[in-house]
This record gives structure tokens, C-alpha cells and sequence, in this order.
């Protein structure tokens, strides 16, 4: 493990302390840390946004009620909140089965074009987004977590393999598998388009 | 000797790129590179994808502060809640709705098939009528006396009588 990586699992052991002995800032500053990428890991694997906010509602909720199991020599708190988080994803795919996605309300929210922006390229961007969850969504939910968590969360396999409860070489392959549909899948769009998804934020 | 280079290189290329890959591994993939054209044509393709990706799949589903703040309030709602009633609610709506679905489900079945029972087993439409074997009655008698009329029992003397009971075959009742 990197001097860096240490020095900030130590921070946020301190941090956890806190919370235990009852600070309440504490958890505000877990919250702070660590919900905007949370968010972002449900909402990418359930693409739909009422969905994410649910469950990262609810994995705040179990982890900080349950924060005294937490044991920082088994694995980082990043991985315990993102092993609850996909964990409740989970049941929401068992739940819905077809995952809908309502493009119109996450363009609108998500991806909402500057108001100086001129129409073609607010079209083109909302093609680009509707690409690249349309491509997302034909993966299987293993593949996409995987994806997600290797390329939207930055994770290491041997991290992705904790969060999905598998062999780091299941997680390798599921990246791999995953990295390849979906470069097929986005293929005929052209990849310029992940380009104009970066220039909506 | 062709495609074996470009299978290995397509098998471990996603770990060269990332750094995941164990040194000798890692330089059989570099030299394949420099050696194939299709290893390295694979190799091309796949850093310009995974960069973007890389790139741009950080930005896809970023929440804006407020609705992060709205939520925090929430929690923390939610949080400050009395214990009982949290619970309640946080299970009831989300992990474990399914399972009290399902609990559900099993508890109607159990009931469904337990009704008939309830009601009475002639009145259950499922119920089988088995044949019922004949009943039988134990009828003891009392002891046997001797002239002096003190009972007689089984003592193992000589002379001494045993009593058995006697089983009678009786006729079923009719219900």
C-alpha cells in the first residue's frame, strides 16, 4: 500500500473514531467524502435516478447505524460502503428485472446543457449520454459493475473483487469481457462521444 | 505461434495497461508488442478506450451539491429517528422487501393448505378417506377370587392362575 493510500485510511479511521464516540461531524464528514462517488457507482449501474438516491440513502443508513462492525484491518471503509451500496443495487435488479431508464428526466437533471450552449451541440450531447447508457445497459449487471467500478471508480481488481465478492481473476475477466462489449457496442456511434460527456460537467 | 501472441496479448492486455501485471508477464506483452502488428494494433485500441472511458465514465451520473445536501438532511432524519421506527421503515422499503414479500407468499400457502384442517378434516376437500382398520377393545376383567374371596394373581405357584386380558374385536363407529 502507497505512503498516500495509508496516510488517508489512517484519516479516515480518525474520522470513524469520531462517529463512534458519538461526534456528529463526524459522520457529516463521511457523508461528505464519500457520497458523490456513491451516488455516482448506483447511478451508473442502475441508471435511473430516484433508484440511486434510494439505495445510497439506505447504504448510508445501514453503514452508519452499523458503523461499529466496521473493521478497518479487513478492508478500507471505500470498500465496506461500496460492498453495502452494490450489495442493495443488487436486490434492485432482482426486484425490477428490466432496469427502465427515463432519458428524458436524467438529461434534463444530469446532463442539462449551459444556457448559452447552442441546440446542435445540447442534441449532440444528449446523444453522446443516451449512447453511452444505452451501451451501459446492454451489459450484464456483473459486466457493468465491473466497468464501473474499474473505470467510473478508478478501483483495482484486487478492490473490485472485495466490493463483488469474487476472485480477483473473475473480476480481470469481467473487465476485460465488459471493456470489449462495450467498445463493440459503442463502436458504430464512434467513441468521440465519450469526449462530449465530459464536456457536459 | 501468430495468434497465440495475439491471444495472450488480448487476454492480458486491459492488466498491462493498468499496471496490474506481474513482470514477466508484462514484458512477454511488451515484446509481442513491438513484435506484432496486431498485438499492437490490440494494444492501441485498447489504451485509446481505456483512457477515454477512464476519463469521461467519472462524469457520467455526477449529482449536483444540493440534491447531495437534500439527502444528507434526510439521513440524518432518518438517522435521529426513533430506533424502532427506522427499522421499520428502512426494512420494510428496501433490502428486505422481498424477502417479506416472499415470507408472505409462504405464510399464505401455509395457511391455505393448514384451512381445511382448521375446519374440520371430513370437510376438506382434500382430505383422502383411507380405510379404517377395525377397532379393538382392551376389556379387563377383575380379578378371579378364591372361595375365601381373595384375589387371585399370576405369583409364579404352582396352582396359582393368571389372568389375561381378553381382546375383542369391536365394529368401528359410524360417523
Amino acid at each position: 500500500m502507497t505512503d498516500k493510500r495509508l496516510a488517508m485510511r489512517e484519516e479516515i479511521d480518525a474520522i470513524v473514531n469520531r462517529a463512534l464516540k458519538g461526534d456528529q461531524t463526524g459522520y457529516a464528514e463521511l457523508y461528505d467524502r464519500f457520497a458523490a462517488s456513491l451516488y455516482r457507482l448506483c447511478y451508473s449501474l442502475l441508471l435511473n435516478e430516484q433508484d440511486a438516491e434510494d439505495i445510497l440513502q439506505e447504504s448510508f443508513l445501514y453503514a452508519f447505524k452499523n458503523l461499529q462492525r466496521f473493521d478497518s484491518r479487513k478492508a478500507s471503509l471505500k470498500t465496506w460502503l461500496y460492498t453495502i451500496a452494490i450489495s442493495r443495487c443488487r436486490n434492485t435488479y432482482r426486484r425490477k428485472r428490466f432496469i427502465t431508464v427515463d432519458i428524458t428526466q436524467w438529461l434534463g437533471l444530469e446532463l442539462k446543457a449551459p444556457p448559452a450552449e447552442a441546440p446542435e451541440a445540447a442534441a449532440i450531447r444528449r446523444d453522446a449520454s443516451e449512447s453511452i447508457a444505452n451501451a451501459l445497459q446492454d451489459l450484464s449487471p456483473r459486466l457493468r459493475e465491473a466497468i464501473v467500478l474499474r473505470y467510473g471508480q478508478g478501483m483495482t481488481y484486487r478492490e473490485i473483487s472485495e466490493v463483488m465478492g469474487c476472485p480477483q481473476k473473475t473480476a480481470e475477466s469481467r473487465v476485460r469481457l465488459g471493456h470489449e462489449r462495450l467498445r463493440q457496442a459503442l463502436q458504430p456511434v464512434g467513441l468521440g462521444l465519450l469526449e462530449e460527456l465530459l464536456r457536459v460537467h | 505461434m501468430v495468434r497465440f501472441k495475439y491471444r495472450y496479448c488480448k487476454v492480458h492486455m486491459a492488466r498491462y495497461l493498468s499496471g496490474d501485471l506481474a513482470d514477466p508477464a508484462r514484458r512477454r506483452v511488451a515484446r509481442y508488442i513491438d513484435e506484432n502488428e496486431d498485438c499492437y494494433r490490440e494494444y492501441m485500441r485498447h489504451r485509446e478506450f481505456a483512457q477515454k472511458l477512464e476519463r469521461s465514465l467519472p462524469a457520467f451520473g455526477r449529482p449536483n451539491s444540493q440534491r447531495l445536501e437534500m439527502m444528507w438532511s434526510t439521513l440524518q432524519a432518518e438517522l435521529q429517528a426513533p430506533q424502532s421506527q427506522t427499522l421499520w421503515f428502512s426494512d420494510f422499503g428496501s433490502r428486505s422487501s422481498l424477502q417479506f414479500s416472499y415470507g408472505l407468499a409462504i405464510l399464505a400457502i401455509v395457511i391455505a393448505l393448514m384451512l381445511p384442517l382448521a375446519l374440520g378434516y371430513h370437510a376438506s376437500p382434500l382430505s383422502i378417506d383411507f380405510p379404517r382398520a377395525p377397532h379393538y377393545a382392551v376389556v379387563v376383567r377383575p380379578p378371579a377370587q378364591d372361595v375365601s374371596g381373595a384375589p387371585l394373581f399370576a405369583t409364579g405357584k404352582p396352582g396359582a392362575r393368571v389372568q389375561t386380558p381378553i381382546l375383542q374385536s369391536t365394529p368401528a363407529p359410524r360417523f
